[in-house]
């Protein structure tokens, strides 16, 4: 009987997924299962969080709800990113913000899952963006859904 | 030894009368021209580079509006730079900077591409009298301190330390007159520009916000994102 309870417990705190941050970031010694961040020199931020969801829908269910959400909170699709992660389809989009004078892009890729959704964020200047892109996309492309 | 100050009176007395009559001939335009049109352009400057090219300090001043001045200040330094000027100071919202009179095109393109230009303005200061009568002034004392040299060579050893010393005052004061004169020409080559920038604020159409009935898709937001760093 402890050995199934101790089994469950080990089952239930195993991380959904496991990230690893892009090259020329650092990543912070406070991350949890559930949230992995890092920066890089420059203040470029990323990160990965894990949410509950128990909704089921298909991808483009939640294509269009989160679409929605962004583009009323003025959020303007500057690109899309068509990214797998860990083998599945995730719905990529590069972002810029109306309200935010210093210039920033904001990428949101989202990979839904059974009862979780992964996101997967980065932001900086569109300079910035234009240096660190490809280890951006590497690092999210790499993430290890258990 | 009532010969040789005799000599060096008749000298002194000749050379300043020179001076003197420089100054009256020349008349000078010094007078300041200020001259707000917002339709001067660059181009309409033109330098005389002939024998006795006129020495010509200009001022330009721009203001504009931009949603960054930061990132615009930046760049106009950058170009200031890259065309061999230099900026000597910089506010919040206030820049100044030297430029090479022969780069001032660029760096005015420069300035009203990086945002919505408000206002410009321009003046200048001829001081081309003021550095030609530079100019006898140094030939003169150069004329004078020659003779100088001539008189040592025979002057009785009693004179000699009068001579010299005359000669050291001499040399210092054609020094001062050719730093000014440097001066001069350093503030005529390098035009000083000033700009003055106004933050702009961009203007957001009221937004319909819908709150989302998912967890993730409220959370992913950009203020979410840089708050939990």
């Amino acid at each position: 009987m402890k050995y199934i309870v101790l089994c469950f417990l080990f089952l239930t705190s195993c991380a959904t997924f496991h990230a690893v941050k892009p090259d020329g970031f650092a990543e912070y010694t406070d991350n949890t299962k559930t949230e992995f961040r890092a920066i890089s020199p420059d203040g470029m931020l990323y990160r990965v969080t894990e949410y509950e969801q128990e909704s089921q829908a298909t991808a483009e269910f939640w294509r269009g709800a989160f679409l929605l959400k962004m583009k009323n909170a003025n959020y303007k699709v500057e690109d899309t990113l068509n990214i797998q992660v860990g083998g599945k389809p995730s719905i990529g989009y590069l972002f810029s913000y109306a309200g935010n004078v210093e210039e920033s892009l904001y990428m949101v890729v989202a990979v839904p899952l059974k009862k979780k959704v992964i996101v997967a964020e980065a932001t900086g200047t569109a300079e910035q963006w234009q240096i660190r892109k490809s280890d951006v996309v590497k690092a999210v492309s790499e993430i290890d859904l258990n | 030894m009532n010969r040789i100050f005799a000599s060096l009176l008749f000298i002194f007395i000749g050379v300043f009368a020179a001076d003197i009559k420089t100054a009256v001939i020349t008349t000078a335009n010094t007078a300041t021209t200020a001259d707000t049109a917002t339709s001067a352009t660059v181009a309409d400057i033109k330098t005389d580079t002939t024998a006795n090219p006129a020495i010509i300090e200009q001022q330009f001043s721009f203001t504009i509006k931009t949603s960054n001045p930061d990132s615009t200040f930046a760049k106009i330094i950058n170009t200031a730079e890259s065309k061999g000027g230099y900026f000597n100071n910089y506010t919040a919202n206030y820049l100044t900077l030297r430029i090479p009179v022969a780069a001032l095109s660029d760096i005015q393109k420069s300035i009203t591409e990086s945002g919505k230009l408000e206002d410009k303005s321009f003046s200048s200061e001829d001081n081309s009298a003021e550095f030609e009568q530079l100019n006898f002034q140094i030939e003169s004392r150069k004329k004078l301190l020659e003779t100088y040299f001539d008189l040592v060579k025979n002057a009785p050893f009693a004179e000699l330390q009068s001579v010299e010393r005359e000669m050291t005052n001499l040399n210092a004061e054609i020094e001062r007159l050719q730093g000014k004169k440097q001066a001069m020409e350093k503030r005529a080559a390098l035009a000083i520009v000033a700009v003055y920038i106004y933050r702009q604020e961009v203007i957001v159409p009221p937004v319909k916000f819908e709150h989302s009935p998912f967890e993730w898709i409220n959370k992913t937001d950009l203020n979410n994102l840089k708050g939990d760093f």
